[in-house]
């Protein structure tokens, strides 16, 4: 195995992670007085949607035969890394204030981000090098 | 595989994910502490008196249940 698949594959174990970490590390379960769920429920099911984007573009990077093809879909699973990343932060979606269990699922899916992250960066790199030769 | 293969497989994927999220399977169920949102017993009028309000209630020492 290269060094580009075994960089798609963990974006692709990466992805398969955080699509199924809130059910492992589980978010705040309780409701508002008002009966609708918590902030950091609409926070977690954003990242839910980002991440299948994610998934299906790290299975793209398996699939993909030109080079250039391959940078654009390491870019954009970049950017979805990012956003992974971004979405828990207070100035965009955000958590809840009052510190429940949704901010250690948070910290996980912010490493899940960064992993991401770096694969696709991994991605970037690689089929640049690709490219050259 | 081919890549309109794999199209096909990835939109079956955002298909079945977009179900699993409708449904919440891929969260914990919430919990409603024993209550249930826009329940009849959530809207109870049932009204908290402050213990400092309270009046003394005057009894007789015959009532009280102590017999000297």
């Amino acid at each position: 195995m290269n060094s580009y698949k075994a960089v798609a594959w963990s974006a692709v174990l990466v992805s398969l992670a955080l699509l199924v970490l809130p059910r492992i590390v589980p978010i705040c379960t309780g409701l508002t007085k008002t009966g609708s769920p918590m902030q950091c429920h609409f926070a977690f099911q954003a990242e839910f949607l980002i991440t299948l984007l994610a998934l299906i573009l790290s299975g793209a990077l398996l699939v993909l035969r030109t080079a250039e093809a391959k940078f654009l879909a390491g870019f954009v699973i970049l950017l979805l890394g990012l956003v992974i990343v971004i979405i828990p932060q207070p100035w965009a979606l955000g958590l809840c204030e009052d510190g429940g269990a949704c901010h250690r699922t948070g910290f996980f899916e912010t490493i899940g981000g960064a992993l991401l992250v770096l694969t696709g960066l991994g991605a970037l790199w690689l089929s640049r090098k690709t490219e050259v030769e | 595989m081919t890549l309109k293969r794999y199209l096909a497989v990835a939109f079956i994927v955002f298909v079945v994910g977009a179900a699993v999220l409708y449904s919440g399977l891929n969260r914990a169920p919430f919990r409603y502490n024993g209550h249930v949102p826009g329940h009849k017993h959530d809207s109870s009028r049932l009204e908290t008196v402050l213990l400092t309000q309270l009046q003394p209630i005057a009894v007789s020492p015959e009532r009280s249940g102590r017999y000297e």
